[in-house]
């Protein structure tokens, strides 16, 4: 299996079709991140994975190839995610301004954690989702989310506080 | 009720999938593909415009600028045979200027 740098520096040097195979590596990862951060819903989730694909291809060539592709991806998709809740927000009309305006709509079904995260605003559930389901460090979440380590983790405590009450 | 840390530990285990990997992957490389078709031909077109200033400074300083000033007067008693023959001739101009942008493409 080719490694992910082999793959960009083919589809930097021969074309784009090269990078499709990292698209079909990488989709499904993507794509459950978006369904976390949307807390399940799923059009939202497959948009947010093909921005990424298509921003990261647009950067390609400013990748930092000393560190890893799935982690420079994972900080595109939040980012992505980012620009969808202002998109989202930007079209509330004046008189709903001061209500919570994005209201992610759940799969039947949805699982115990979209329901668990649900009273978490879309950034307390992207920190919360990158520390508590990735593992990542709060020092590697500041870096993907271009927040000091000190406000991640004040929001990360606040996101469990939020948690706890609603849990209890 | 199950605690916090049992459903973040049993949302750890589950995999999502795409629904169609193959078509995501086509649609997604087809997006990609028209940016940078779109890319290069903004690319191109500022390019040409770059290459058309200058000529465009010297028509605007020509003494042609007189005759096409007699011409623009002339539309103010409207004659549709000369209307038709400037709209042909603008249409020709349009044709030309297509054919020498997909020639170029062709080359590069």
């Amino acid at each position: 299996m080719e490694s992910d740098i082999d793959l960009i520096n083919k589809a930097l040097s021969g074309g784009s079709h090269h990078y499709g195979v990292l698209i079909q590596r990488y989709s499904d990862y993507l794509f459950g991140l978006g369904m976390r951060l949307t807390a399940g819903n799923r059009a939202l989730a497959e948009d947010i994975s093909q921005q990424s694909f298509l921003k990261s291809y647009t950067y390609l060539a400013s990748f930092d190839r000393t560190k890893s592709y799935k982690h420079w991806l994972t900080g595109i998709a939040v980012n992505c995610f980012r620009d969808a809740v202002k998109k989202e927000q930007a079209y509330t009309g004046l008189e709903t301004m001061n209500e919570p305006t994005y209201t992610p709509e759940l799969e039947e079904g949805g699982s115990e954690f979209f329901r668990l995260i649900k009273p978490l605003d879309p950034e307390h559930r992207s920190l919360f989702t990158l520390r508590y389901v990735y593992d990542h460090s709060v020092d590697e979440i500041a870096e993907l989310t271009q927040l000091n380590a000190g406000t991640v983790k004040s929001k990360l405590s606040r996101a469990m506080e939020v948690l706890r009450q609603c849990h209890a | 009720m199950r605690s916090i840390e049992d459903i973040i530990a049993q949302e750890k285990d589950v995999q999502y999938t795409q629904r169609n990997k193959e078509l995501f992957s086509y649609y997604t490389l087809t997006l990609i593909n028209q940016e940078q078709a779109a890319r290069r031909l903004r690319k191109r077109l500022k390019l040409v415009l770059w290459f058309m200033l200058p000529a465009l400074v010297g028509l605007l300083l020509s003494p042609a600028t007189g005759w096409l000033m007699n011409a623009f007067e002339g539309f103010s008693g409207v004659n549709f045979v000369r209307v038709l023959v400037m709209a042909a001739a603008s249409y020709a101009l349009a044709g030309v200027c297509v054919l020498a942008l997909k020639r170029s493409r062709l080359l590069s």
